[in-house]
């Protein structure tokens, strides 16, 4: 999957849901297992809760790190609202070395991280 | 919310409102009464079946935990994390009166880490990692460096304490037990620790323990929902009954369905159904009832703590990880050594007999000697000291919890692995706590010990949250029945409680102000 296909991705996700992104993040294996596979400590309750807009918020700065290289907090939060979409999840595809099938998967949790850090970057928290 | 089960706190949360929760138990809970359950929810026949289905998948793993030996398995490893993180934040003390928390901030470069924290960061991550593999979803680091203890050891360097040594032998003598099988044998090419699975024609995954764990549960689900439900023209569901198949929990399912030609696929199996097929019933129960005795029996480890403390384990890798036990059970199956799981298995006067004899054949598949012996033992100890037993859920010690697990599954096999012994149990067995929509506590718990067992049961998770930045949130996300403005005087309590509790001889600090301040953001 070209950038062009994947910037296509983004601007049609943007539109969509938590929940619909979620399920897009959730269906996907190959994604899903190397993020948790990277952070062991995540799955520390048996429950539907991993990669739930609660996880999300709780995580997107530790994913951000990861994919930026960025490990100053400050840092990472202007990378992460000042990024495209399609620049995140490009940046999530290669960090995690994952195959053309979780594209979309990664252009979803892109926007679902996105989110999370515009989101507490208005509260001012 | 969601509902969720924490197997470090053996708590449950709902996602129901207080009210709600204590009317659906049929207690009264403010007045210290509890239903005819416990903390346990019976089927809910007129209104919303939903919340009841839900409690009855967390409860599952709960119930699970308890009484295969996995809860004494994550002892060894929550003992040890114990002393680890006890270790650490007791030894910043060394120069200081106050101590800013988290010691290591979130997202700090471990190499800008003084020598001492970054072999605790390193040994901290070991030892996640090797929870990942026995209970969680794996990692990425390979079985080698999983087991490698000098990196335990350098920590060791900085930290030792030899009241500590009981503890620290024990985790060792786990590590030893795990590195006795070949690791090419059991791991996946690129040494992933985790074995490799077919989950259809044209693809292979890596078994999680979760999926494993996880298999077990919504069996227990689907069964409950589709099969032994108890439902009248009230009943509703507020949520939908189709389970929708979250990919990295359903590997187990998937391998079992397609490894032994079971007749469902995925959907068919999580809805209950053969939609699209030129059938009229249902998805057979047997289907349901094989995965739930292959997982059970993947679930049974050989390991066990004694009433003096004092842990008894064996196996290897091999016995002693829920995958590799799938596995090689499923394998064998396959392969024709080893018999299917009992047919029509909750009927007939012999089924607890049948049942247990196909568990010991698997358990042999997997070089496990010692797992049932276990149970026997700890069933007799029960039949002939009625003191063990006596003491109530208020005053049951983990170790109590884990005993009673493991007498009532003997005592009422078939209930246990087909039912998770819901309406079963001889002998007390309910969750630590059980937490609400609003962050209400239901704990059974006495005048003397209520803030102990609230700060013991907590002690792990809240000490990771002390020490390492990246749990910080998490955590407190997590414990949401702990306000904002009392963290700080919660981990103190968690941290003396600690030391009281490791250093039987420790005087306690007094007089003397605020023992952590909060790192700045």
């Amino acid at each position: 999957m070209d950038v062009q296909d994947i910037d296509a991705l983004a601007d049609d996700y943007e539109g969509l849901s938590d929940s619909e992104l979620i399920d897009a993040v959730v269906g996907n294996y190959e994604l899903t297992d190397a993020i948790v596979s990277s952070h062991p400590n995540m799955a520390q309750d048996a429950g539907f809760d991993l990669f739930d807009a609660q996880w999300a918020h709780r995580y997107w700065r530790t994913l951000m790190s990861d994919v930026s290289g960025l490990q100053v907090p400050d840092k990472v939060q202007s990378w992460a609202v000042s990024s495209t979409i399609s620049g995140i999840a490009t940046s999530i595809i290669s960090t995690y070395g994952l195959p053309a099938v979780a594209v979309s998967a990664a252009v979803a949790l892109a926007v679902l991280l996105a989110r999370a850090a515009r989101s507490e970057g208005t509260a001012g928290a | 919310m969601r509902g969720a089960f924490d197997p470090q706190a053996l708590s449950i949360t709902v996602d129901l409102g207080f009210d709600q929760y204590d009317s659906a138990a049929g207690g009264n809970f403010r007045a210290g009464q509890f239903g005819l359950l416990g903390l346990n929810l019976a089927d809910i026949p007129i209104g919303d079946r939903t919340k009841f289905l839900e409690y009855r998948h967390e409860h599952a793993h709960f119930s699970s935990f308890v009484t295969t030996g996995l809860s004494d398995l994550q002892g060894i490893i929550s003992d040890y994390l114990l002393v680890l993180l006890y270790r650490v934040v007791r030894v910043e003390f060394q120069d200081v009166r106050t101590v800013a928390v988290p010691v290591i901030p979130e997202l700090t470069d471990p190499a800008a880490l003084s020598r001492r924290l970054t072999c605790a960061h390193s040994a901290w991550m070991q030892v996640n990692g090797l929870r990942a593999l026995l209970f969680g979803f794996g990692t990425r680091a390979s079985l080698r460096e999983l087991l490698d203890m000098s990196v335990q050891e350098q920590f060791w360097g900085h930290y030792r304490d030899d009241r500590f040594d009981p503890i620290i032998d024990r985790y060792y003598g786990l590590v030893d037990l795990l590195a006795v099988d070949d690791p090419k044998a059991l791991t996946a090419p690129d040494d992933d620790p985790r074995p490799v699975v077919p989950v259809n024609a044209g693809m292979s995954r890596t078994l999680s323990a979760r999926s494993v764990m996880e298999a077990y549960a919504v069996s227990v689900e689907l069964m409950a929902t589709h099969a032994v439900s108890m439902t009248t023209d009230q009943t509703i569901y507020s949520s939908d009954i189709v389970r929708k198949p979250i990919a990295m929990y359903m590997t187990a399912i998937e391998y079992v369905l397609h490894r032994l030609a079971l007749d469902a696929t995925l959907d068919e199996f999580l809805s209950f159904s053969y939609h699209g097929r030129d059938r009229s019933e249902g998805m057979p129960v047997g289907t349901c009832h094989t995965m739930l005795a292959l997982t059970y029996a993947a679930m049974q480890v050989p390991v066990l703590q004694k009433q003096d403390g004092h842990v008894i384990l064996g196996g290897s890798l091999r016995s002693l990880s829920m995958s590799h036990r799938l596995r090689a059970i499923v394998e064998a199956i396959a392969a024709g050594e080893l018999a299917s799981p009992p047919e029509d298995p909750k009927n007939g006067t012999e089924r607890d007999l049948r049942l247990v004899e196909w568990l010991l054949s698997c358990h042999e598949v997997v070089g496990d000697q010692l797992g049932m012996q276990m149970y026997q033992y700890v069933y007799g100890q029960y039949r002939s000291d009625a003191t063990l037993h006596q003491r109530s859920v208020a005053e049951q010690s983990l170790i109590d919890l884990s005993w009673a697990g493991r007498a009532n599954f003997f005592g009422e096999p078939v209930e246990y692995v087909y039912d998770a012994g819901l309406y079963a149990g001889q002998y007390p067995m309910q969750p630590r706590f059980v937490r609400t929509k609003e962050s209400k506590i239901v704990m059974p718990a006495t005048d003397q010990n209520r803030r102990y067992r609230f700060l013991s049961d907590r002690a792990v998770s809240l000490l990771e949250a002390s020490v390492f930045g990246s749990q910080w949130s998490y955590t407190w996300g997590k414990f949401s029945e702990i306000p904002a403005d009392n963290r700080l005087p919660t981990l103190e309590d968690v941290y003396v409680t600690t030391m009281l509790t490791l250093e039987r001889d420790a005087v306690p600090p007094r007089d003397h102000g605020p023992l952590f301040t909060l790192r700045p953001a």
